[in-house]
């Protein structure tokens, strides 16, 4: 078991989930209640990333912030290393790919709540976000949580992006399912069988929970 | 107007060719029931949901008093949260995940959360909920959802209340009990109400002055005697839904068969209900058979001597208008008409069934 790898995967896995969760929850309230006849273009690119080899949205995100681009040149400057092949670089490829992970699930608990009470809770005074937190998250919150331990969960399991954004730099980008890709290169079969076999379990774990809470929603 | 007023005059578009104008006018400084009454789709709980701030229309203009809530031509919009409007949904929109006392005080701010709950359950005790302020919603019948809704959009002191068919949610056997005790409940709280109903016992026993909508459009407006009573032209009669509806006491009952008094003319008709006192009497058209000559051997209970006041094609009938020393509306056929040779001003008996005649409780206004 390649300590180093698992820890830095389970670093990822934290940061991308805790992004997802700021950044997502906006957006699918907003896909959720808007009545914009655009937002059938935004859900499509939302759903970009289920669709698209790891490879393309890797490459994408090399080109974007690589050495040459506006945003890589700025990042180098500050933080005086390139974005690509650092845990920056996985990072927002990660993001990127977990997108509909989080955002769909995310969209489609917030959009199960009944209209009525976030109008009822209007009309009593409560703002959007006193809404947003008393009302519709306690009566999401399966939905949430569900898209939350997907996201996590589909972190973990990432390979093409990081490798393509990453490279495989062993404490840096080296996230375990390269180190399971590297084992097996390697003919280490007992090392990728070890690791593997974790995975799997930790998998079905998180599978089972959020399965599990599909049952709960309550309504009226 | 010295009077403080709601004056709404708005439209709200759904596409090119759909479109609903409201216009009310309404005093908010004492307590007073409006409804907005049509069939379905007639656009009434747009109305109502522009007037909440729930909805947004294109054209016009809403005042409360002083305050704007909306102005086309300036872009003013209050939204609902500023507007201090209590609403009552259809389907009373109770937060399912909360129990009945913290429904009722969510709208509650400022002071301490003891302070807020305390006020919540003095509210339950008032409109007869006490003791069921640790249920959760779904451990209520619909008239106790019904009367939690209406305390958690009182709760907050609106200066107007919006009820969104507040009896079409229950069940025919509670609908009647509520409604009996609505109306005295919304006089106790005393906050103007504008109301929603495609039902005309509803708007009957709960209302003082009715706008009759159609097809997104206000067609007759006025107390509601007068509008039911006295219908502009057909469409109003039909969406009321009776040609003949009269204003009427029942001075006795005898054996299922009231006999009820409206402009001194007796009239008798079949009462399911111990029904004492003022009442509607709904006649249909197609129920007044016209003679030309009293008739001693029918046994329709009723027959009016009556004078022709008009006759007018309606379909493929003739609608013919009498005075009866009351409004009466008969319907005939053209071959009918040629054989008896009506014509206006003649007089002619109309026979009415005793069971073609019903009766509903009517309220007695001081306004009328």
């Amino acid at each position: 078991m390649d300590w180093t790898a698992l820890v830095l995967t389970l670093q990822l896995a934290v940061w991308t989930t805790a992004i997802l969760l700021a950044l997502g929850l906006p957006l699918a309230y907003w896909l959720a209640t808007t009545r914009w006849r655009g937002r059938f273009f935004i859900e499509a690119i939302v759903t970009l990333p289920l669709v698209l080899p790891p490879t393309v949205l890797g490459f994408y995100v090399l080109v974007a912030t690589g050495p040459h681009s506006p945003i890589g040149r700025a990042y180098e400057s500050v933080f005086d290393h390139t974005i690509p092949f650092s845990f920056t670089g996985i990072l927002i490829g990660s993001v990127l790919f977990n997108l509909p992970f989080a955002v769909r699930p995310f969209t489609a608990a917030l959009a199960s709540v009944n209209p009525r009470l976030m109008e009822a809770s209007w009309c009593l005074g409560a703002g959007r976000l006193k809404t947003f937190f008393r009302v519709m998250l306690p009566l999401a919150w399966p939905g949430v949580v569900a898209g939350t331990a997907l996201t996590f969960a589909h972190t973990i399991g990432e390979f093409g992006v990081v490798l393509m954004v990453g490279g495989n730099i062993p404490g840096v980008t080296r996230t375990i399912s390269i180190a399971i890709y590297d084992d097996v290169q390697a003919l280490d079969y007992a090392a990728a069988g070890q690791t593997s076999l974790a995975l799997v379990i930790f998998a079905l774990l998180v599978l089972s929970v959020v399965h599990a809470l599909q049952r709960r929603p309550l309504s009226m | 107007m010295n009077a403080p007023h709601l004056n709404a005059s708005f439209v709200k578009r759904y596409s090119s060719d759909v479109a609903v104008h409201g216009t009310i006018t309404q005093r908010i400084d004492r307590f007073g029931v409006t409804a907005l009454f049509g069939p379905s789709g007639c656009g009434k709980t747009t109305i109502l949901r522009c007037l909440a701030g729930l909805e947004r229309p294109e054209q016009g203009r809403i005042d409360f008093a002083e305050t704007v809530w909306f102005d086309a031509s300036s872009r003013r919009f209050l939204p609902p949260q500023r507007r201090g409007v209590g609403m009552l949904f259809q389907d009373y929109a109770l937060f399912p995940h909360m129990r009945v006392l913290e429904n009722v005080a969510y709208g509650l701010g400022g002071a301490s959360k003891s302070r807020r709950r305390q006020r919540a359950a003095e509210l339950l005790e008032r409109l007869g909920l006490g003791g069921l302020e640790d249920r959760l919603p779904h451990q209520l019948s619909g008239g106790q959802q019904q009367r939690v809704a209406l305390a958690r959009a009182v709760a907050t002191q609106p200066r107007l209340l919006l009820l969104d068919e507040p009896l079409s949610a229950l069940d025919a056997g509670t609908r009647s009990a509520v409604r009996r005790e609505l109306r005295s409940v919304l006089e106790q709280l005393g906050i103007p109400v504008i109301l929603v109903t495609h039902d005309m016992l509803e708007a009957a026993a709960l209302a003082d002055e009715v706008i009759v909508l159609d097809e997104g459009r206000v067609l007759q407006h006025g107390p509601i005697d007068t509008v039911f009573t006295q219908p502009r032209d057909r469409r109003v009669a039909e969406i009321v839904g009776v040609e003949s509806l009269l204003a009427g006491r029942v001075v006795a009952i005898n054996d299922g068969l009231a006999d009820v008094e409206i402009n001194g003319v007796r009239l008798h008709a079949s009462a399911g209900e111990a029904l004492i006192g003022p009442v509607y009497a709904c006649i249909r058209a197609e129920q007044v058979v016209l003679e030309t000559t009293q008739d001693a051997q029918t046994s329709a209970r009723n027959q009016f001597r009556a004078a022709i006041r008009a006759i007018s094609p309606e379909g493929p009938l003739l609608r013919v208008e009498l005075d009866a020393g009351f409004p009466l509306v008969a319907l005939v056929t053209y071959p009918a008409r040629e054989q008896l040779n009506l014509r206006e001003g003649q007089i002619v008996y109309a026979l009415v069934k005793a069971a073609a005649i019903h009766l509903l409780p009517r309220r007695e206004h001081s306004s009328s």
